[in-house]
Protein backbone atom coordinates (compact mmCIF):
# COMPACT_ATOMS: atom_id res chain seq x y z
CA UNK A 1 0.00 0.00 0.00
CA UNK A 2 2.29 2.86 -1.18
CA UNK A 3 -0.63 4.98 -2.63
CA UNK A 4 0.52 8.70 -1.93
CA UNK A 5 -1.43 9.89 0.57
CA UNK A 6 -3.90 13.24 -0.85
CA UNK A 7 -4.93 15.40 2.07
CA UNK A 8 -8.87 16.53 1.82
CA UNK A 9 -8.48 20.11 0.90
CA UNK A 10 -10.91 23.31 -0.23
CA UNK A 11 -10.78 23.76 -3.83
CA UNK A 12 -8.04 26.75 -5.85
CA UNK A 13 -9.18 29.77 -5.02
CA UNK A 14 -11.04 28.35 -1.61
CA UNK A 15 -15.00 27.52 -1.14
CA UNK A 16 -18.04 29.51 -2.29
CA UNK A 17 -18.84 32.65 -0.40
CA UNK A 18 -21.94 31.26 2.09
CA UNK A 19 -25.27 34.01 0.44
CA UNK A 20 -26.43 35.39 3.70
CA UNK A 21 -27.88 38.35 2.91
CA UNK A 22 -31.83 38.62 2.80
CA UNK A 23 -33.68 38.17 -0.69
CA UNK A 24 -37.37 39.40 -0.51
CA UNK A 25 -40.65 38.64 -2.73
CA UNK A 26 -41.46 42.02 -4.61
CA UNK A 27 -44.07 43.76 -2.59
CA UNK A 28 -46.79 44.69 -5.26
CA UNK A 29 -48.98 46.75 -2.96
CA UNK A 30 -48.40 48.07 0.97
CA UNK A 31 -49.93 49.40 3.84
CA UNK A 32 -53.35 51.39 2.08
CA UNK A 33 -53.50 49.88 -0.76
CA UNK A 34 -53.47 46.52 0.97
CA UNK A 35 -56.07 47.69 3.15
CA UNK A 36 -58.12 49.05 0.99
CA UNK A 37 -58.05 46.26 -1.59
CA UNK A 38 -59.04 43.66 1.29
CA UNK A 39 -62.10 46.19 2.64
CA UNK A 40 -63.37 46.07 -0.91
CA UNK A 41 -62.99 42.87 -1.45
CA UNK A 42 -64.85 42.10 1.96
CA UNK A 43 -67.71 43.88 1.10
CA UNK A 44 -68.32 42.89 -2.26
CA UNK A 45 -68.44 38.97 -1.14
CA UNK A 46 -70.84 40.13 1.72
CA UNK A 47 -73.27 41.67 -0.80
CA UNK A 48 -72.92 38.95 -2.58
CA UNK A 49 -73.85 36.56 0.24
CA UNK A 50 -76.45 38.43 1.17
CA UNK A 51 -78.13 38.70 -1.78
CA UNK A 52 -77.38 35.59 -3.54
CA UNK A 53 -76.70 33.28 -1.66
CA UNK A 54 -78.61 33.50 2.00
CA UNK A 55 -82.32 33.38 0.37
CA UNK A 56 -81.23 29.73 -1.75
CA UNK A 57 -80.49 29.22 2.20
CA UNK A 58 -82.92 30.70 3.66
CA UNK A 59 -85.57 29.15 1.01
CA UNK A 60 -84.52 25.83 1.21
CA UNK A 61 -84.51 25.84 5.35
CA UNK A 62 -88.04 27.36 5.37
CA UNK A 63 -89.21 24.18 3.04
CA UNK A 64 -87.63 21.53 5.11
CA UNK A 65 -89.09 23.01 8.32
CA UNK A 66 -92.48 22.88 6.73
CA UNK A 67 -92.08 19.72 5.14
CA UNK A 68 -91.11 18.39 8.78
CA UNK A 69 -93.50 20.33 10.60
CA UNK A 70 -95.67 18.76 8.27
CA UNK A 71 -95.05 14.93 8.92
CA UNK A 72 -94.77 15.47 12.78
CA UNK A 73 -97.92 14.72 13.89
CA UNK A 74 -97.82 11.43 12.03
CA UNK A 75 -94.42 10.59 13.95
CA UNK A 76 -95.42 11.45 17.22
CA UNK A 77 -98.69 9.64 17.18
CA UNK A 78 -96.51 6.87 16.34
CA UNK A 79 -93.90 6.98 18.84
CA UNK A 80 -96.52 7.69 21.78
CA UNK A 81 -98.56 4.41 20.97
CA UNK A 82 -94.88 2.22 20.99
CA UNK A 83 -93.87 4.58 23.92
CA UNK A 84 -96.92 4.00 25.71
CA UNK A 85 -96.74 -0.29 24.71
CA UNK A 86 -93.39 -0.28 26.00
CA UNK A 87 -93.54 0.95 29.11
CA UNK A 88 -96.32 -1.14 30.08
CA UNK A 89 -94.38 -3.79 29.16
CA UNK A 90 -91.65 -2.72 31.26
CA UNK A 91 -93.98 -2.68 34.35
CA UNK A 92 -95.02 -5.67 33.87
CA UNK A 93 -91.75 -7.50 33.28
CA UNK A 94 -90.58 -5.65 36.56
CA UNK A 95 -93.78 -6.76 38.42
CA UNK A 96 -92.79 -10.25 37.07
CA UNK A 97 -88.80 -9.88 37.57
CA UNK A 98 -89.22 -8.59 41.14
CA UNK A 99 -92.48 -11.04 42.40
CA UNK A 100 -90.29 -13.14 44.93
CA UNK A 101 -88.61 -10.42 46.57
CA UNK A 102 -90.63 -9.63 49.90
CA UNK A 103 -92.36 -6.37 50.23
CA UNK A 104 -91.28 -4.82 46.89
CA UNK A 105 -93.86 -2.63 45.44
CA UNK A 106 -93.88 -1.74 41.76
CA UNK A 107 -92.47 1.41 40.68
CA UNK A 108 -91.59 2.42 44.40
CA UNK A 109 -88.48 2.65 46.60
CA UNK A 110 -89.30 0.64 50.06
CA UNK A 111 -92.85 1.43 49.70
CA UNK A 112 -92.22 5.26 48.85
CA UNK A 113 -93.55 7.21 45.62
CA UNK A 114 -90.35 8.45 43.78
CA UNK A 115 -92.35 11.75 43.32
CA UNK A 116 -93.92 12.51 46.19
CA UNK A 117 -95.87 15.66 45.06
CA UNK A 118 -97.44 14.28 42.30
CA UNK A 119 -101.01 12.57 41.89
CA UNK A 120 -100.98 9.01 41.43
CA UNK A 121 -102.34 8.81 38.01
CA UNK A 122 -99.78 11.43 36.63
CA UNK A 123 -97.83 9.91 33.99
CA UNK A 124 -94.27 9.95 34.27
CA UNK A 125 -91.46 9.65 31.41
CA UNK A 126 -88.77 7.18 33.09
CA UNK A 127 -85.68 8.10 32.34
CA UNK A 128 -83.57 6.87 29.42
CA UNK A 129 -81.43 4.17 31.77
CA UNK A 130 -84.74 2.48 33.07
CA UNK A 131 -86.42 2.97 29.77
CA UNK A 132 -83.69 0.71 27.83
CA UNK A 133 -82.93 -1.52 31.37
CA UNK A 134 -83.69 -4.66 29.15
CA UNK A 135 -82.47 -3.48 26.23
CA UNK A 136 -78.46 -4.02 24.83
CA UNK A 137 -76.80 -1.67 25.54
CA UNK A 138 -75.18 -0.71 22.38
CA UNK A 139 -78.96 0.47 21.67
CA UNK A 140 -79.34 2.69 24.53
CA UNK A 141 -75.78 4.76 24.13
CA UNK A 142 -76.87 5.46 20.44
CA UNK A 143 -80.26 6.66 21.81
CA UNK A 144 -78.25 8.38 24.59
CA UNK A 145 -76.43 10.22 21.79
CA UNK A 146 -78.42 10.94 18.98
CA UNK A 147 -79.96 14.64 18.52
CA UNK A 148 -83.47 15.32 20.44
CA UNK A 149 -86.30 16.75 18.63
CA UNK A 150 -88.05 19.01 20.71
CA UNK A 151 -91.83 18.48 21.00
CA UNK B 1 -88.87 2.37 37.60
CA UNK B 2 -91.59 5.63 38.28
CA UNK B 3 -94.61 3.89 36.85
CA UNK B 4 -96.85 2.40 39.84
CA UNK B 5 -99.55 -0.23 39.82
CA UNK B 6 -101.82 3.17 40.10
CA UNK B 7 -100.84 5.19 37.17
CA UNK B 8 -103.39 3.86 34.27
CA UNK B 9 -101.57 2.92 30.85
CA UNK B 10 -103.57 1.91 27.98
CA UNK B 11 -103.41 -1.53 27.08
CA UNK B 12 -101.80 -3.63 23.97
CA UNK B 13 -105.00 -3.65 21.98
CA UNK B 14 -105.93 -0.36 22.49
CA UNK B 15 -102.33 0.96 21.22
CA UNK B 16 -102.16 -1.74 18.34
CA UNK B 17 -103.49 -0.02 14.82
CA UNK B 18 -102.49 -0.07 11.46
CA UNK B 19 -99.56 2.03 11.24
CA UNK B 20 -97.98 4.29 7.93
CA UNK B 21 -95.44 1.96 7.18
CA UNK B 22 -93.99 4.45 4.35
CA UNK B 23 -89.98 5.37 5.11
CA UNK B 24 -88.59 8.77 5.43
CA UNK B 25 -88.22 9.38 1.82
CA UNK B 26 -91.55 8.58 0.95
CA UNK B 27 -92.84 10.41 4.10
CA UNK B 28 -91.06 13.81 2.75
CA UNK B 29 -92.30 13.13 -0.65
CA UNK B 30 -95.78 13.17 0.23
CA UNK B 31 -95.24 15.76 3.09
CA UNK B 32 -96.88 18.76 1.69
CA UNK B 33 -99.80 17.14 0.46
CA UNK B 34 -100.72 15.21 3.54
CA UNK B 35 -100.13 18.03 5.86
CA UNK B 36 -102.80 19.96 3.74
CA UNK B 37 -104.80 16.99 3.48
CA UNK B 38 -104.81 16.02 7.41
CA UNK B 39 -104.44 19.06 8.25
CA UNK B 40 -107.49 19.28 10.69
CA UNK B 41 -106.57 16.13 12.35
CA UNK B 42 -103.08 16.96 12.77
CA UNK B 43 -103.58 20.73 14.35
CA UNK B 44 -106.37 18.92 16.78
CA UNK B 45 -103.65 15.92 17.89
CA UNK B 46 -100.73 18.56 18.19
CA UNK B 47 -102.66 20.90 20.18
CA UNK B 48 -104.18 18.07 22.54
CA UNK B 49 -100.43 16.85 22.65
CA UNK B 50 -99.33 20.63 23.73
CA UNK B 51 -102.60 20.97 26.28
CA UNK B 52 -102.39 18.08 28.37
CA UNK B 53 -97.96 17.23 28.23
CA UNK B 54 -99.69 14.27 28.14
CA UNK B 55 -99.14 11.19 25.62
CA UNK B 56 -101.89 8.69 27.06
CA UNK B 57 -104.77 11.58 26.89
CA UNK B 58 -104.09 11.90 23.05
CA UNK B 59 -104.39 8.74 21.64
CA UNK B 60 -107.87 9.16 20.11
CA UNK B 61 -106.61 12.19 17.98
CA UNK B 62 -103.27 10.42 17.49
CA UNK B 63 -105.20 7.39 15.69
CA UNK B 64 -107.24 10.11 13.65
CA UNK B 65 -104.27 11.44 12.47
CA UNK B 66 -102.41 7.80 11.16
CA UNK B 67 -105.77 6.89 9.83
CA UNK B 68 -106.34 9.90 7.62
CA UNK B 69 -102.33 9.54 6.52
CA UNK B 70 -102.74 5.92 6.14
CA UNK B 71 -106.05 6.75 3.63
CA UNK B 72 -104.15 9.17 2.02
CA UNK B 73 -101.04 6.80 1.42
CA UNK B 74 -103.49 4.33 0.02
CA UNK B 75 -104.90 6.98 -2.60
CA UNK B 76 -101.75 7.66 -3.71
CA UNK B 77 -100.96 3.83 -4.14
CA UNK B 78 -103.77 4.04 -6.33
CA UNK B 79 -103.39 7.13 -8.61
CA UNK B 80 -99.89 8.18 -8.53
CA UNK B 81 -97.93 5.09 -7.23
CA UNK B 82 -95.35 5.40 -9.99
CA UNK B 83 -94.76 9.44 -9.87
CA UNK B 84 -94.95 9.19 -6.06
CA UNK B 85 -91.75 6.47 -6.06
CA UNK B 86 -90.19 8.37 -8.90
CA UNK B 87 -89.47 11.30 -6.34
CA UNK B 88 -89.29 9.32 -3.12
CA UNK B 89 -86.16 7.78 -5.00
CA UNK B 90 -85.09 11.04 -6.51
CA UNK B 91 -85.19 12.69 -2.54
CA UNK B 92 -82.89 9.30 -1.40
CA UNK B 93 -80.13 9.39 -4.11
CA UNK B 94 -79.90 12.90 -4.43
CA UNK B 95 -78.33 14.28 -1.21
CA UNK B 96 -77.61 13.40 1.97
CA UNK B 97 -80.33 14.82 4.02
CA UNK B 98 -83.36 14.78 1.51
CA UNK B 99 -82.89 18.02 0.27
CA UNK B 100 -85.92 19.13 -2.09
CA UNK B 101 -84.31 21.47 -4.48
CA UNK B 102 -82.41 19.13 -7.12
CA UNK B 103 -85.58 17.22 -7.39
CA UNK B 104 -87.95 19.89 -8.65
CA UNK B 105 -88.29 18.11 -12.23
CA UNK B 106 -89.60 14.85 -10.58
CA UNK B 107 -91.23 16.66 -8.09
CA UNK B 108 -93.24 18.67 -10.89
CA UNK B 109 -94.39 15.55 -12.05
CA UNK B 110 -95.77 14.56 -8.83
CA UNK B 111 -97.41 17.42 -8.28
CA UNK B 112 -99.56 17.68 -11.55
CA UNK B 113 -100.07 13.90 -10.83
CA UNK B 114 -101.82 14.79 -7.74
CA UNK B 115 -103.09 17.95 -8.92
CA UNK B 116 -105.20 15.77 -11.96
CA UNK B 117 -105.89 12.59 -10.48
CA UNK B 118 -107.27 13.29 -6.53
CA UNK B 119 -107.44 17.59 -6.75
CA UNK B 120 -104.74 18.06 -4.20
CA UNK B 121 -102.62 21.33 -4.85
CA UNK B 122 -99.53 21.77 -3.16
CA UNK B 123 -99.61 24.69 -0.81
CA UNK B 124 -97.74 27.63 -1.28
CA UNK B 125 -94.09 28.37 -0.09
CA UNK B 126 -94.07 28.74 3.67
CA UNK B 127 -97.30 27.35 4.37
CA UNK B 128 -96.58 25.04 7.39
CA UNK B 129 -94.39 27.59 8.72
CA UNK B 130 -97.26 30.22 9.74
CA UNK B 131 -99.18 30.52 12.85
CA UNK B 132 -102.51 29.26 12.71
CA UNK B 133 -105.50 29.37 14.53
CA UNK B 134 -107.36 26.25 15.26
CA UNK B 135 -111.07 25.71 16.27
CA UNK B 136 -111.86 22.98 18.13
CA UNK B 137 -114.91 21.32 19.84
CA UNK B 138 -112.86 19.39 22.61
CA UNK B 139 -113.38 20.90 25.87
CA UNK B 140 -110.56 22.79 27.56
CA UNK B 141 -108.60 20.62 29.54
CA UNK B 142 -109.98 20.79 33.83
CA UNK B 143 -106.97 20.49 36.35
CA UNK B 144 -103.87 22.52 34.89
CA UNK B 145 -103.52 25.45 37.41
CA UNK B 146 -101.81 28.99 36.75
CA UNK B 147 -99.00 29.22 39.24
CA UNK B 148 -99.58 32.08 41.21
CA UNK B 149 -96.55 34.57 42.87
CA UNK B 150 -97.94 35.72 45.94
CA UNK B 151 -94.54 37.91 46.49
CA UNK B 152 -94.67 39.25 43.35
CA UNK B 153 -93.59 42.96 44.35
CA UNK B 154 -95.67 45.83 44.12
CA UNK B 155 -94.96 47.93 39.92
CA UNK B 156 -93.96 51.30 41.54
CA UNK B 157 -96.30 54.15 39.82
CA UNK B 158 -94.95 56.59 37.18
CA UNK B 159 -95.56 59.79 39.49
CA UNK B 160 -93.60 58.38 42.50
CA UNK B 161 -92.28 62.04 44.00
CA UNK B 162 -88.10 60.43 43.99
CA UNK B 163 -86.12 62.27 46.83
CA UNK B 164 -82.56 62.94 46.09
CA UNK B 165 -80.27 60.15 47.15
CA UNK B 166 -79.27 59.64 50.51
CA UNK B 167 -75.87 58.96 50.41
CA UNK B 168 -74.87 61.03 47.36
CA UNK B 169 -74.11 59.02 44.55
CA UNK B 170 -73.05 55.66 44.48
CA UNK B 171 -70.92 55.29 41.09
CA UNK B 172 -67.11 56.74 41.58
CA UNK B 173 -67.60 58.17 44.92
Amino acid sequence: MDAAIKQDLPPEGGYQKIQYARNPAKTYFKGGRLLAGALLFNGFTTYYYFNHCYPQILHQRVEKNGAHLATLPLLLAERDRAYLKHCRALRDEEEKIMAKVPNWEVGKWNGEQIYKTLDKNDFNDPILCEYYIHAPFFDFWKKAHEAQIQV
Amino acid sequence: MVLTKDVSLPSEEELTVQEVEVSTPGLRAAAFHMGKACENANNEFMLCRQEYKDPRQCLNEGKAVTACSLDFFRKIKKNCAMEFTQFANCLDRSSSDFSFSPCRKTQAVFDKCMLDNLNMERPYFGYFSEVKVHHTERPRPEGIKKPEYPDTPVPVPDDLPLSPAKFGKRVFS
